[in-house]
């Protein structure tokens, strides 16, 4: 049996009077990219500020590597939040040595590398660069970190599908099967080839969770699967 | 890990704080400008009071921008990078303290420099003779000498520093506390009623405190004397040291229950 990176044990989250996670159990395998599916509101974006450390009034366990989410699992968790969150005051540059002073993992040159990629100048305001710039800047600085887990909650929910597809290409060149990635999409025609993994969440439960190997034997896409498992769900 | 997590809150609070910083030194040298041109009595303390009054404004401001990088960073949208940096959020936290308070101290050492240059230009307006006559005034009562001031000085500073230092563990404790309900349904409002009841509380029990143990430090040409007396005699310098060591020790204490509710109860929007 493969060695799991992420265990979650019992865990429910509720805002107010909604559930959204609802004593789910599961865990993942090291070593894959998983896809993260389910609708708008099912709670994908929770369970990953939950792994992150950002939630903590959750019940249930949750452990990354054997560890609770906090300073160890940090240190190897690599994180890119749905929104921007670079600070108001820095450049492009400042944000690479921001991360280059915390990150034991991050490569500095690789990140420079990748900001000449994305022409992205260095001493440019990060605040004045569109949407479209700031999330090739976030994904330069989360895939320069030689990561054990990358968490990607939508990484490609504002950019174009030119620029998709080159998103695309530079996370699986610089992923390794050292470690393992974990990406929420809506995306998944886009993305169904790079899968190894799928994590099927909706109404609160865990409603699929195997190897796209396995999901996709019958001839079925990933995508065919998800229409087919949420039509009988909502 | 504290000294970069230092480096970056000083230059992020540099990034807001400048703006204010370079507003005051134009209203300054404007100012100091107009009372060295016009070099009338009525223009000299007019000039000086706007000097005051811009460094006042610059105060203000300052403290409010602390606030604000408080909050942005930590639960706003930079929080997202903040709290999943692998450090501790002790650390944290307390490198945010220390940058505040350096900025805050600086805009406030400023502004008590303008008041004693204010001070200056006036005494040299009223002429030798006046000033004379203030220096023999003083002599009566006995002024303290150039070393006991300076001591004195270095020692006000620092309980000024204890005060500032209760302020802004005041205002993130009150920030903090307004991420959580139902203290969080009251919005900006509530975050500032709180801060006003957390640092009137205190300062009363500090005030309290320093009324029923009362340690003072009287400085001299020849000593530096710890009594519980508050007499004088001539050419000393007294200070109250009970309330700032309460504003010290209350400020310490404040950190852990923010390190406990960033840890366990709050969550990031």
């Amino acid at each position: 049996m493969s060695e799991k990176i992420i265990e979650v044990n019992n865990l429910s989250k509720s805002y107010g009077d909604h559930l959204v996670l609802n004593d789910i159990s599961f865990s993942l395998p090291k070593g894959e990219v998983i896809g993260l599916f389910g609708p708008n509101g099912c709670g994908k974006s929770t369970l990953m500020k939950i792994l992150t450390g950002l939630i903590h009034d959750y019940n249930g366990s949750v452990l990354i590597n054997g560890n609770a989410p906090g300073n160890k699992t940090k240190a190897i968790t690599a994180y890119l939040p749905e929104q921007t969150f670079i600070h108001d005051w820095m450049r492009n540059i400042d944000a690479v040595d921001y991360f280059n002073d915390f990150f034991k993992d991050f490569d500095k040159n690789k990140a420079l590398e990748m900001l000449k990629r994305f022409s992205l100048p260095e001493k440019q305001k990060c605040k004045t660069m569109s949407k479209g710039m700031q999330e090739k800047l976030l994904l330069s600085l989360t895939m320069s970190r030689d990561a054990g887990l990358y968490i990607l909650d939508e990484p490609m929910g504002g950019v174009d599908p030119a620029t998709r597809e080159s998103i695309l290409k530079f996370i699986m060149e610089n992923y390794t099967d050292k470690s393992t990635m974990l990406i929420s999409t809506h995306l998944i025609n886009d993305l169904q080839s790079v899968f190894t993994h799928a994590l099927f969440l909706g109404g609160g439960k865990v409603l699929l969770n195997d190897s796209a190997e396995e999901v996709t034997k019958d001839g079925k896409t990933i995508d065919d699967v998800f229409k087919e498992v949420f039509s009988n769900v909502w | 890990m504290f000294g970069k997590l230092l480096k970056n809150d000083l230059k992020a609070q540099w990034f807001s704080v400048s703006a204010i910083y370079f507003c005051a030194l134009i209203a300054v040298v404007v100012f100091e400008i107009g009372a060295n041109v016009l070099k009338s009595e009525k223009h000299i303390v007019l000039c000086g009071g706007g000097v005051f009054l811009a460094l006042l404004i610059a105060s203000f401001t300052t403290l409010f921008t602390v606030a604000i990088m408080f909050n942005n960073t930590m639960f706003g949208r930079a929080g997202y990078l903040t709290l999943t940096l692998p450090v501790k959020t002790g650390s944290l936290l307390a490198s945010k303290t220390v940058s505040g308070l350096i900025w805050i101290f600086t805009v406030y050492a400023l502004l008590i420099g303008s008041l004693v240059l204010w001070f200056h230009q006036i005494k040299t307006l009223l002429g030798d003779q006046m000033a004379d006559t203030i220096d023999s005034l003083l002599n009566i009562f006995g002024v303290p000498t150039v070393r006991t001031i300076t001591i004195g000085v270095i020692i006000a500073c620092i309980l000024f520093a204890a005060i500032i230092l209760l302020l802004v563990q005041c205002m993130h404790l009150s920030l903090t506390l307004s991420q959580i309900k139902p203290i969080s349904s009251f919005g900006k409002f509530g975050t500032i009623v709180l801060f006003f009841v957390l640092i009137g509380v205190l300062l009363s029990l500090s005030g309290t405190v320093s009324d029923l143990l009362p340690i003072n430090i009287i400085i001299s040409e020849t000593s530096i004397l710890f009594t519980s007396s508050s007499e004088t005699s001539d050419a000393t310098m007294n200070f109250r040291l009970t309330g700032a060591l309460f504003n010290i020790v209350a400020s310490i204490v404040l950190h852990f229950p923010m390190v406990f509710l960033i840890n366990k109860k709050i969550n990031l929007k």
